[in-house]
């Protein structure tokens, strides 16, 4: 995808916030250090980590400040990530785009604006690194090259979390990672009255391929496996190696009829491709365990225990087959 | 301040994390962190700032990473087993 439409891509950016799993999370050292930096370097009273959500403008860190989101069209941010240049605002009085913003005409009477868009190396910006001056000001080049320096560093920090969450051998997620991002989303869903759901699938019998092929086979059906089901979701689920051969799968605005039908896709595409082991060609199978995640369960380690007891039964009775709560 | 220097600076924000044992999966993103606090500390001398703070930004701007990494190390030492 080339840069433009990728700036274009809505999905793909609010997808790849959510992978980030940094949305709602409690203030933190490494940002607020950033924020810290921002204020005193530029001289400005107030500094930001914004992130833009689908309809709101969420700060994971702020000086200056005392809210900690503002709806996404009140923010300038929305503007900022449009591109990957700095956003200049010199008076935000002067400006039709932020003039009746009730945070420009009243407290704190923001009036000039330099924001930096937090691009991931995919090419989505999340958001945007703010320093934000209640005088009009003209923010000068050399400043906006520092920005872009600070900018980097937020950026590396996430980008050194998403390693340390991300799974080697198969791409996904790892299991710390997924259940801190999942607890998040459920909560979201929630929040926005929609379903979720959660799938999980473990590879059949497969002890007998590490024990009959060996572990650099079992690596390659667990990539196999992983593939497939990168494949078949969508950019906004959230897909994880929780186990040994045991993968979960979080499924926003999914009912359990819907995870349940693409968990026999999945069911049946991975029992439907040949691997080439020592020269005979090998088909394995995954049974699966869904549930939706109710109202009346806490959080993601309910969810994943009603899924368990559901991969459990689909076992009991013969594997490769999908077993719904 | 020279160019050298700026290089020193980020040299000796960098030491602690010079002496870990970095994981190859890691180290892409130490090289990165080190060019990106270069480029920092060359537009703080371009904005006029003096060397001492310059000093003092980049040894807070690495502070927060080397935490991280020294966080995240035994996490990725666990899964490559």
């Amino acid at each position: 995808m080339d840069e433009r439409r990728r700036l274009n891509d809505e999905p793909g950016r609010l997808a790849a916030l959510r992978r980030a799993g940094i949305l709602d999370t409690p203030p933190e050292e490494p940002f607020e250090r950033i924020t810290e930096l921002v204020r005193s370097v530029l001289g400005v009273p107030i500094a930001t980590v914004s992130l833009v959500d689908e309809e709101r403008q969420w700060l994971k860190s702020s000086v200056g400040l005392t809210i900690t989101e503002t709806p996404r069209d009140l923010s300038f941010c929305t503007h900022t990530i449009k591109t990957r240049e700095p956003l200049i605002v010199p008076d935000a009085r002067l400006d039709t785009r932020f003039r009746d913003f009730p945070y420009v005409i009243g407290e704190p009477g923001v009036r000039s604006y330099l924001g930096l868009p937090l691009e991931t190396p995919d090419g989505y910006n999340l958001g945007a690194l703010c320093a934000i001056d209640t005088v009009p000001r003209d923010f000068t080049t050399t400043e906006a090259a520092i920005m872009k320096n600070f900018s980097r560093l937020v950026m590396n920090e996430l980008e050194l979390r998403q390693i340390a969450m991300s799974d080697s051998l198969t791409g996904a997620m790892t299991r710390r990672g997924w259940m801190e991002a999942v607890e998040t989303q459920i909560a979201r869903c929630r929040r926005n009255g929609q379903a979720s759901s959660i799938v999980l699938l473990d590879v059949d019998h497969f002890k007998r391929i590490n024990d009959g092929h060996g572990h650099a086979a079992g690596d390659r059906i667990l990539r196999g496996v992983a593939q497939a089901c990168f494949a078949n979701l969508r950019d906004a689920d959230l897909f994880a190696r929780i186990g040994g051969e045991e993968f979960a799968i979080f499924l926003p605005m999914t009912d359990a009829a819907h995870a349940a039908a693409l968990a026999e896709r999945l069911r049946e595409q991975i029992s439907l491709t040949p691997y080439d082991l020592d020269g005979a060609a090998v088909r394995i199978t995954a049974s699966f365990g869904i549930t939706q995640v109710r109202a009346d369960v806490e959080g993601v380690e309910a969810g994943l225990k009603i899924a368990d007891a559901m991969l459990y039964r689909a076992k009991l009775d013969g594997r490769n087959v999908c077993r719904v709560a | 301040m020279s160019h050298l220097d700026q290089g020193k600076t980020v040299e000796r924000a960098m030491q602690p994390i010079a002496d870990l044992d970095v994981p190859k999966r890691l180290r892409a993103s130490v090289d990165k962190q080190n060019q990106i606090l270069l480029d920092l500390a060359i537009s703080l001398v371009q904005a006029g700032l003096p060397e001492d703070q310059v000093r003092s930004i980049i040894d807070a701007a690495c502070a927060s990473y080397r935490d991280e990494l020294v966080s995240t190390i035994p996490a990725i030492r666990a899964q490559d087993g």
